[in-house]
């Protein structure tokens, strides 16, 4: 038995021969396993031995001779080689064949001497040289899991930030933070004369820029979830190539983030996007003559969709009951209709002043009687500024928008089954944020994401606990974990749309007022059946898993469009040690969730891959991204 | 034979056939499956039920129209700024019918042929309702009425579901496919009912899961896909695993149940696809055309997907034109119609016209009275059914008063529905081969405005 120090390896052994071997043909070597060439004629006799053993860095390794020198040995999957005689030998890992000579091995060991290549018997793991990943912390984990929610997606740099702050701190830190600048509007005035560019893209590129590297994370994700309750688009809409339309808007959800509820009201209601959406810019009023009535469309969804719901709620969310076990309706067709005169006569403030509140104008403005809803009536000759008050100060201060508002934005940045409990907890904070204001944004997400529910280890475990991630979500994960950025600062991510070949989401163009998906929807089966809810699959299927899986693998290998490309290298550093790999995912995408089973199931694909092949590493590091960020322990962010 | 007598013939034959010595053995009180298994034995034709859904509301009013001058006159009266001029509508000349003359938008230019050659109907003021319902109990409240009536989200669930007083899980054309895919569609993979408009509720049944496909038809994944040069065998193996292991939490199992579904009936449905007959009719551009090309495509794959009956749902949106609306409806309208007309010409050439049925849907239609540039959510509406089993060229329902005030006003020209969607659906489900023992299955609330035997409308 031969025992070799460990100094016979040369350093640069485990990078030195290029074995090239198309990756897309997959393992299709037809060289049966174990057969090696017999080489006792070739040998001689005495031959030097058919088989020995070698022990390297504790390992023990059973070979077979394969090639005398100057010949080659050809076997499957990865072997150990070794080159020499007697006790002179050089090594090296070779996936497929290895020439048996000097200078395919860097060196000569046994000059003079009649040498022959040795490879072990079976396929075997390349140790790797990169050390081993330490525990994660709890500490990480937390920050991990706290970023998740709160940011478009934890980085490393933040985890490791964030890990020695406590939640509050790190979330009072964020409240303060200023807005990122350029803001959206003053972005797309920068690229042009307004509403020159095609469709919306000016707008893509600085929601993308501000999503991806803006400072102030919490206000990104709390304009983003905004957006999803007071809807504005592009499809089907007047507004669908006025990129500084949505630049205004999105500018106004941010700047209104952690304001007051009623105020943000009161500047969606009077946005001009907003009134081009939802058709009330130049609502007229009515004309007994001709018959001709307000336009309904505003005046509807800011009671359904904005501010109280359909239905009376208690302060945990639940529905209100009557005497039959019916739901009650919160307004009829009479409230719409009053509602309606209310968001009558507004108009652009100048031409196109996207970034202007609507002005009225009284010409056009109804100043009949105004019956709206809770039982309040505007008094006949009451003008468009103090009906529009009394309008919103009676919605904002209706009961219901407080566990109608909570339970959303619960379900925006947590979960998507919060308890009855914990709706009420944070309609309390909505209700009165403990200085006796009402509508209090900032400490609702606050509280939101302070509360129990959101930070307790304990709903890790839970069956029904947490959201899927909705495909926006996942790709800024990727554009910030991964430093992905446009080498020239231009955010070209026009279009995500197509569901086959891209995220099938768009920011600023769900299909309707109502979203992407609506905040009660629950997928058909098990979810459906328990009574939760799922909105998030109301956009899941095998369309757009198979095109979210097909865009990924694109994507975690060549980035975005040619030109936003990944910082890979830290994670090719390390690649040759999968544990060490999949522990920086882990923790980076996964907040430190990952089971072992799927930790297995990653690291048995790395290991198909020995680093000894071309590009092995950048594969390597592609393929673990792709299957994490493809795998339900990803997407389904608890 | 007519499809009438067939339909007779049908239930006769199933009553005489427990009485008979020829299925000997087998109970009279047979399950449902059973008696599905009887029908489909002596079933060897192929159906096919398309439901194409458009959202916002369609406007009924702009749609079909009176064309008859004293008619026509109260229509304009009643929307003066949105009443589209006379002269420029589509007159039809309905059998049977003795109502005001009607006339099409002129965007159905490519329909009308259709409607006059008697392969399409017209479906008048159909609308979700809990019970029968006259415009005296509505404004009384003594009547039930289905829950969030004029709100898009529930009124398109109505519609879906076919129970407008309470949640659903699942849809009218999901239960029928429950009822009917284990007799006619016997271990096939692909699932009955195929949606090219996204996840919707009309499809979900019970048991029976939508399968979703894309106008390009259905897609694999790449990395998973042995013909694709992204195909890793190992990648594909680890894939397999993480996306089709059951998983303790709940959201990542209905994920992981996705991901099942989408490998496992990915290749099956690209398979049949790439071995169908070819199809030469040519379809217009824009996407509800390309919607009901693939589904052409889908069904003269028929034999390869193991389908002797199929659902398909397609879908257009953009029609809660509360603004714009004499702009802009005419544009969707031409659409649907050029669509529609196209797909027709396809089923002839295949040689299914007589066993494909169309039909439309909507949220709801909407107010008469107009707000200046267009119109707010209504009730009733007009829809239309089209294929060669229909009796075309009628109108069924009641054709509503078109004018403020009329009989079913409830206000602002808004229509209390004269006909249920429990009654439109009935009609098409008995039609796919659903018996009338079977359709309180399919639709619960029907005996509340018909029987079982009498719930068809007569269009199929």
């Amino acid at each position: 038995m031969q025992i070799l120090a460990a100094t016979e390896r040369p350093p640069f052994w485990t990078e030195q021969i290029v074995v090239q071997r198309p990756r897309h043909l997959g393992r299709t070597s037809t060289w049966a396993a174990g057969a090696l060439v017999a080489l006792s004629a070739v040998l001689g006799t005495p031959a030097v031995a058919q088989s020995t053993t070698f022990v390297l860095d504790g390992l023990t390794y059973t070979s077979t001779a394969c090639a005398a020198e100057w010949g080659s040995c050809r076997f499957t999957g990865t072997r150990r080689i070794a080159y020499g005689v007697g006790t002179q030998w050089v090594y090296r890992y070779a996936t497929g064949s290895q020439d048996c000579n000097s200078p395919a091995f860097g060196k000569d060991p046994a000059f003079g001497k009649k040498k022959a290549c040795y490879a072990t018997a079976s396929t075997v793991l390349i140790p790797p040289t990169s050390p081993y990943p330490a525990p994660l912390t709890t500490a990480q984990k937390q920050a991990a899991r706290l970023l998740n929610q709160a940011t478009w997606g934890a980085t490393a740099t933040e985890i490791a930030r964030v890990s020695t702050m406590t939640p509050t701190a790190w979330i009072d830190e964020q409240l303060a933070k200023p807005l990122t600048t350029p803001s959206h509007f003053d972005y797309v005035a920068m690229k042009g004369p307004l509403g020159t560019s095609e469709f919306i893209n000016a707008f893509m590129e600085s929601f993308w820029s501000q999503a991806a590297t803006g400072p102030d994370q919490l206000r990104q994700r709390m304009a983003f979830a905004l957006s999803e309750i007071f809807v504005t688009s592009a499809v089907n809409s007047g507004i669908d190539t006025q990129p500084a339309a949505h630049a205004a808007y999105t500018d106004l959800l941010a700047r209104n983030a952690f304001g007051n509820y009623r105020q943000l009201l009161d500047e969606v209601s009077l946005s001009p996007a907003m009134g081009i959406y939802l058709s009330h810019m130049n609502n007229q009023k009515e004309d007994t003559a001709t018959g001709r009535l307000p336009d309904e469309n505003y005046a509807r969804e800011v009671m359904q969709l904005f501010s109280i719901g359909l239905w009376m709620l208690n302060q945990d969310g639940s529905r209100q009951l009557d005497a039959t076990g019916n739901p009650i309706p919160t307004y009829g067709i009479p409230e719409v209709m009053g509602m309606a005169k209310v968001f009558t006569g507004w108009t652009f403030n100048g031409v196109q002043a996207w970034n202007a509140p609507m002005v009225n104008n009284p010409a056009i403005t109804s100043t009949s009687v105004k019956t709206i809803v809770n039982g309040v009536t505007i008094p006949a000759g009451t003008g468009g500024a103090a009906s529009l008050k009394i309008a919103l100060d009676t919605l904002a201060n209706h009961p219901n928008v407080a566990p109608f508002m909570s339970e959303q934005l619960i379900k925006r940045f947590v979960t998507s089954n919060p308890s009855r409990a914990y709706v009420g907890r944070i309609a309390a904070v909505w209700a009165n944020n403990g200085k006796g204001v009402r509508g209090d944004l900032g400490a609702v997400i606050k509280a939101i994401l302070l509360d129990t529910e959101a930070r307790s280890d304990a709903n890790l475990t839970s069956a029904t606990y947490g959201k899927l991630r909705e495909p926006m979500l996942r790709f800024g994960h990727w554009l910030r974990a991964f430093n992905a950025k446009p080498n020239d600062g231009v955010w070209t991510i026009w279009n995500l749309e197509d569901p086959v070949t891209s995220l099938g989401q768009n920011p600023q163009r769900s299909p309707s007022v109502f979203n992407f998906f609506r905040p009660d929807y629950a997928p058909p089966g098990p979810i459906l059946a328990a009574g939760l809810t799922a909105p998030e699959f109301q956009i899941t299927h095998e369309t757009t898993l198979t095109g979210y899986s097909n865009f990924m693998s694109y994507a975690s290998e060549r980035g975005f469009g040619g030109k936003i490309l990944p910082v890979y290298a830290p994670y090719e550093a390390i690649a040759d040690n999968a544990e060490t790999l999949l522990s920086r995912l882990n923790i980076e995408l996964m907040a430190g969730q990952m089971s072992d089973a799927t930790r297995q199931t990653i690291t048995n694909v790395m290991n198909t891959l020995p680093v000894t092949l071309a590009n092995a590493r950048k594969l390597r590091v592609w393929q673990a991204v792709f299957l994490v960020m493809t795998s339900p322990e990803y997407v389904v962010q608890r | 034979m007519t499809y009438l007598h067939k339909q007779l013939a049908r239930r006769d034959f199933l009553r005489r056939a427990a009485l008979t010595t020829a299925y000997a053995g087998t109970p009279f009180a047979a399950t449902l499956a059973t008696m599905g298994e009887v029908a489909a034995q002596t079933a060897t034709d192929y159906k096919a039920l398309v439901c194409i859904f458009l959202f916002g509301g369609n406007d009924q009013s702009n749609t079909v129209i009176p064309y008859d001058n004293a008619a026509y006159a109260a229509y304009q009266a009643a929307r003066p700024a949105i009443a589209l001029p006379q002269a420029t509508l589509l007159p039809l000349t309905l059998a049977g019918y003795a109502g005001p003359q009607l006339g099409l938008n002129p965007a159905f230019a490519s329909l009308k042929p259709l409607v006059d050659a008697g392969q399409c109907a017209l479906m008048a003021n159909v609308g979700t309702l809990a019970y029968p319902t006259t415009l005296t109990q509505y404004k009384n409240k003594t009547v039930q009425t289905p829950l969030g009536l004029f709100s898009h989200a529930d009124q398109q669930a109505s519609w879906q579901s076919g129970l407008p007083t309470k949640g659903s899980a699942t849809g009218w054309l999901g239960r029928v496919a429950d009822l009917t895919s284990s007799a006619y569609n016997p271990g096939a993979a692909v699932s009955m009912c195929m949606s090219l408009g996204g996840n919707n509720l009309i499809q979900a049944g019970n048991a029976v899961v939508q399968y979703q496909v894309t106008t390009s038809g259905p897609v694999v994944i790449d990395t998973m896909d042995p013909a694709h040069w992204r195909y890793n065998a190992d990648m594909a193996a680890a894939m397999n695993t993480l996306i089709t292991q059951p998983r303790a939490n709940m959201l990542e199992q209905a994920y992981n149940t996705v991901g099942t579904r989408a490998i496992a009936t990915g290749q099956i449905a690209k398979s049949a696809l790439a071995g169908a007959p070819a199809i030469s009719t040519v379809f217009p551009a824009g996407g509800l055309a390309a919607q009901l090309r693939m589904v052409a495509r889908l069904i003269a794959a028929r034999n390869g997907l193991g389908h002797k009956r199929q659902v398909y749902f397609v879908s257009q949106g953009g029609y809660d034109f509360h603004d714009m609306l004499v702009e802009n409806q005419g544009a969707r309208l031409k659409e649907l119609s050029d669509a529609m007309a196209t797909f027709h010409a396809s089923t002839v050439e295949q040689g299914v016209a007589n066993s494909v049925t169309t039909f439309t849907a909507s949220d709801f239609g909407r107010g008469l009275q107009s707000n200046g540039r267009g119109s707010d959510h209504g009730w009733g509406s007009h829809h239309f059914i089209m294929g060669g089993a229909v009796k075309g060229n009628r109108l069924y329902g009641s054709w509503p008063t078109v004018a403020l005030g009329g009989p079913e006003d409830l206000g602002q020209g808004r229509l209390v529905p004269t006909t249920s969607v429990d009654r439109y659906a009935a009609t098409l489900a008995t039609w796919f081969g659903v018996t009338a023992a079977d359709l309180p299955t399919v639709l619960p609330n029907v005996t509340r405005f018909a029987t079982a035997t009498t719930a068809g409308l007569g269009f199929l």
